[in-house]
């Protein structure tokens, strides 16, 4: 999996600062993704359990490797709307939420069966973008969107954690009570889903933050 | 994809290191020294830089 990128530590204090004042990180610690052009094509940041660790670079490898050639498709069919999909999760993975949302308005007028799933990726890439600018109201109607076009019970149970994850962040925990234990009914929601949402749960009912 | 559970998870620099001995089998990481060095490889291979930002603090 490294293989497939280019590893380097940057000590922000130190010989790194300048690489971090210029790609403006300022948390720590701070995973980027950038491609020889010097642009950022990905990011993780702060907090993250090893599967969706290993599940991030995965997806992010694979952006970078198809980019190019859904963006060839996008030209040749500007009304593609699964193509559309992959891009807006794409773009919104790049921090480019114009385009993603451009993209997204295309992918929505198709199927939502359409695309493999590609739509509720979308939602929850640009979801995802909204929820670290801390606009939480703003991400989780977009999750719940992911949450109905979802067609793995990854994407979905994804979706209901991160809506669960926005509402201990906004200092309501009992908000996300719902959610969590949606996760806690699907048959097949991934192990790492189920675990994250018994804990939250148990903090949500105690009704303290964390 | 980002995920923020603060609190209930390990932090992510750990992970990485995790994440390099799990995917690079027993070998270990081959750091890049300097950015500039890593902008031309990623160049010449069309990989992606992984830039871990951390702080001693």
């Amino acid at each position: 999996m490294t293989g497939q990128f280019v590893p380097i530590k940057l000590n922000a204090e130190k010989d790194g600062a300048a690489v971090a004042k210029k790609y403006k990180v300022t948390g720590f610690p701070t995973i980027l993704f950038i491609n020889g052009a010097g642009e950022v094509e990905g990011k993780i940041g702060g907090y993250m359990p090893p599967e969706g660790f290993s599940q991030q670079l995965t997806t992010i490898a694979k952006a970078h490797r198809e980019f190019p050639a859904l963006g060839a498709k996008m030209k040749a069919n500007p009304g593609n709307s699964a193509v559309a999909a992959e891009l807006a999760g794409i773009y919104a993975g790049r921090g480019n939420i114009a385009k993603a949302e451009t993209m997204l308005e295309i992918a929505e007028k198709g199927d939502p069966r359409s695309g493999n799933g590609a739509l509720a990726r979308a939602y929850n890439a640009i979801a995802d973008y909204y929820q670290e600018k801390g606009q939480f109201d703003r991400a989780i109607p977009i999750f719940t969107k992911a949450i109905k076009a979802g067609q793995s019970s990854n994407d979905i149970a994804y979706a209901r954690i991160s809506i669960a994850s926005c509402c201990f962040s906004k200092n309501k925990p009992k908000e996300a009570i719902p959610s969590l234990e949606a996760i806690l009914k699907m048959k097949d929601a991934p192990q790492e889903y189920l675990d994250q949402a018994k804990q939250m749960l148990d903090a949500a009912k105690r009704g303290g933050g964390q | 994809m980002h995920r923020f559970i603060p609190r209930f998870v390990l932090p992510a620099a750990g992970l990485f290191a995790l994440a390099g001995s799990t995917y690079a089998g027993a070998e270990s990481i081959a750091w890049t020294k300097t950015f500039d060095s890593a902008l031309a490889l990623a160049k010449s291979s069309n990989k992606l830089i992984m830039a871990d930002f951390y702080t001693d603090w």
